[in-house]
């Protein structure tokens, strides 16, 4: 874990960053040599993964708290963060495609569900700290 | 005081403290909000968006078979249109329009600060999303989107009748939103089951609010048979030999429409319940017959898992007696709920604002579709007129002149509080004239189409069959529809650029819901009204007129 100012983060950014570079290349190579082959055409869908790691970065950024603030109403500290929400539905969206189109678009599911563990392993032991407190 | 008779205001906390730390702003924040009221919003508006596009889809199949032997689309590409709309306002549009209301509303009228599970709730509504990505995809890849109809039979569907990847999209797309339909469900149901206000009890709970929880209930109970049916249509793209055993096809045929028949309750019960609140508000009294209604809600539910084999008739695979019996049965609580309906317009003093048209609209239009339900539900007829127009006719009528009717009822009367401005009651009535003229000049001319002979899904049709002038009058009341709409569309740009202030409850409304600000702030409510009826508010402000005339008495009698 580490602190961006008072709020919890998991140390997960940094590795979805140089994940986002990877890909950012592999999609300038894309657009600088059209595919004309079927390995330019599989790395073309791989390069798509680089919008769901912008996707994953976005949401990963986003603090955790399970704490329920100081006078919120009972329920309210149901209401977390739904970064793991979206990010699971659209590793779906990946699982579905990965379906129809081959295996190889589940790798794009691969960032959204790691962060999606990340994140309940986060919450997780938050909750038991508080729990144990 | 007691949890079934609070005599005082609850405090439920301060509403306006806890902008909690983990929320993000702008664009993110909509993305990944865990306030109901935005997920319901969220659900409510890409289902509009979505109506909107299939509903365009409609006026081009409309223009094509406005006169015999067009050739506007190719026979192709009309299945592939006739497809995406069925497919799309079923599972994309009105289911999503039901359950986002509930998601939306129930906890407002229970009383709840927030939805139970808001993750799961906006899980479901990015599974939906991503349904309605997956499915439209189809468009775009070779050999066009799936083209075999929203309920996409075996061995149609399967990889040698159905090649390319439309179809596998089109699972896809229907997995993931009824996943995420089911998901919001759940949220809607243990909300209403568990986090409802001190004081109100599941009697006390409003008809909108029953209507939703016997709906979640059939989402939950028959949605499950869809995921396995589109599952093994996926098992046949993979090997499409299972289907050539015919029992696969009708293991098939039953597995969906014992999601196929409750999903039409599901897509009109929460218009029910929009229906009744309507009426109740502006007719100024306690819906008509509560527990009666309540009931039959229930009965209705029940009985609406219990009928599904009537849409099998045709293939002699199905008890007919027994399923015509129980679709037949179906009768007596529709008649009861319409007791409901009636006796609330008749005894009370009717305002009659676009909502209340609307819903005063819903009562006859949806017995039209109903009626024509039994009929269909008697095998002798439905030999006669299966897979024809007048099958066509039958379900607009429930689901357009019906739904979409109770929808818009709904709409008129909770803008306000959702939105916190005002809607123009004229340019509404302006929208429902339209919509009347445009839903029965649409759909009336298509039972006699079917009845004449006129077979559903084709692309074009012989003028010898003469069902021209029907075609023709259909066709120009799609036109008016499409009208209708725009009307509406620009009474909701006027009113969110000119954001006419909405009070509290301008309606005079009965339920908890117009008892907070308009719109709701963070966690719904910063007090809770005492609570002792399923009409709270009515209660309240006819305590208090009695107050104020006993006290009128005691001060005449005292001067």
């Amino acid at each position: 874990m580490s602190r961006i100012g008072k709020l919890a983060t998991s140390r997960g950014a940094l590795v979805v960053g140089i994940w986002t570079v990877i890909n950012l290349v592999v999609v300038s190579w894309h657009f600088a040599f059209p595919a004309v082959s079927q390995l330019q055409e599989l790395i073309i869908a791989w390069s798509m993964v680089g919008l769901l790691v912008v996707v994953t970065a976005t949401v990963l950024l986003f603090p955790s708290r399970t704490r329920q603030p100081v006078g919120a109403p009972p329920g309210a500290g149901r209401a977390r963060n739904g970064a793991p929400a979206a990010a699971f539905a659209v590793a779906c969206l990946a699982g579905g495609l990965a379906w129809v189109f081959g295996v190889f678009v589940a790798y794009f599911a691969l960032p959204l569900v790691a962060f999606c563990l990340a994140r309940w392993r986060v919450e997780w032991s938050e909750r038991r700290r508080e729990t144990r407190s | 005081m007691t949890t079934t008779d609070v005599a005082a205001t609850h405090e439920v906390g301060t509403a306006a403290a806890p902008t909690l730390p983990t929320e993000a702003r702008g664009l993110a924040g909509l993305v990944t909000t865990t306030d109901h009221k935005k997920i319901g919003v969220a659900t409510l508006l890409t289902a509009l968006i979505l109506f909107a596009a299939n509903g365009a889809l409609a006026l081009v199949m409309r223009a094509q078979l406005a006169q015999p032997g067009q050739t506007i689309v190719s026979p192709h590409l009309y299945s592939e249109l006739f497809t995406l709309h069925g497919t799309g306002m079923i599972f994309l549009v009105i289911t999503p329009f039901a359950i986002g209301m509930g998601v939306y509303l129930i906890p407002l009228q229970v009383g709840a600060p927030s939805i139970a599970a808001p993750r799961i709730a906006l899980l479901g509504y990015w599974l939906y999303g991503a349904g309605a990505v997956a499915l439209y995809s189809g468009v775009f890849v070779g050999g066009g989107a799936a083209d075999t109809g929203w309920y996409a039979y075996t061995p149609l569907s399967d990889a040698i009748y159905s090649p390319g990847q439309g179809q596998s999209l089109w699972i896809v797309g229907t997995f993931l939103a009824a996943t995420g339909m089911i998901l919001q469900a759940w949220t809607v149901l243990w909300t209403a089951m568990r986090m409802r206000a001190p004081g109100l009890t599941l009697m006390r709970m409003s008809v909108f609010s029953w209507s939703e929880v016997v709906t979640v209930l059939m989402v939950i109970a028959s949605f499950p048979s869809l995921l396995v049916a589109v599952s093994l249509m996926g098992a046949g793209r993979m090997d499409p030999s299972i289907f050539n055993n015919n029992m696969m096809n009708i293991a098939y045929d039953n597995l969906f429409w014992f999601y196929g028949h409750p999903v039409v309750y599901v897509m009109f019960f929460p218009f029910v319940g929009a229906v009744a609140e309507s009426l109740s508000t502006f007719a100024g009294k306690p819906y008509v017959g509560y527990k009666f209604t309540v009931g039959a809600l229930m009965t209705f539910a029940a009985l609406s898992m219990a009928v599904w084999g009537h849409h099998l008739f045709a293939t002699g695979q199905s008890a007919n007696d027994y399923y015509s019996l129980t679709t037949i049965a179906l009768t007596v609580p529709a008649g009861v709920e319409y007791f409901g309906f009636l006796g609330t317009a008749i005894t009370g003093r009717m305002a009659y604002t676009t909502s209340m048209l609307f819903a005063l609209a819903f009562i006859p239009q949806f017995a039209i579709g109903g009626i024509t339900g039994v009929m269909l539900g008697t095998p002798v007829v439905d030999y006669h007129v299966n897979g024809s127009y007048f099958v066509v006719a039958h379900f607009h009528y429930t689901l357009f002149a019906g739904s979409v009717f109770g929808f818009f009822a709904g709409m008129y009367l909770w803008w306000p509080k959702v939105t916190g401005t005002m809607l123009s009651e004229r340019l509404g009535k302006a929208h429902f004239w339209l919509m009347v003229v445009g839903t029965n000049a649409t759909f009336l001319p298509m039972f006699w189409s079917g009845y004449w002979g006129m077979p559903r899904r084709v692309a074009t049709y012989p003028s010898s069959l003469g069902v021209g002038v029907p075609n023709l009058i259909s066709s120009i009341g799609a036109g008016v529809l499409a009208l209708a709409m725009v009307v509406f569309a620009v009474n909701v740009v006027r009113s969110l650029r000119r954001r006419v202030p909405a009070p509290p409850d301008p309606w005079g409304g009965h339920t908890l819901e117009w008892a907070t600000s308009s719109p709701p702030p963070r966690f719904n409510f910063t007090a809770i009204p005492p609570i002792r009826s399923y009409y709270p508010l009515l209660s309240l402000r006819q305590e208090q007129r009695q107050e104020e005339e006993q006290a009128l008495i005691i001060g005449s009698e005292a001067g």
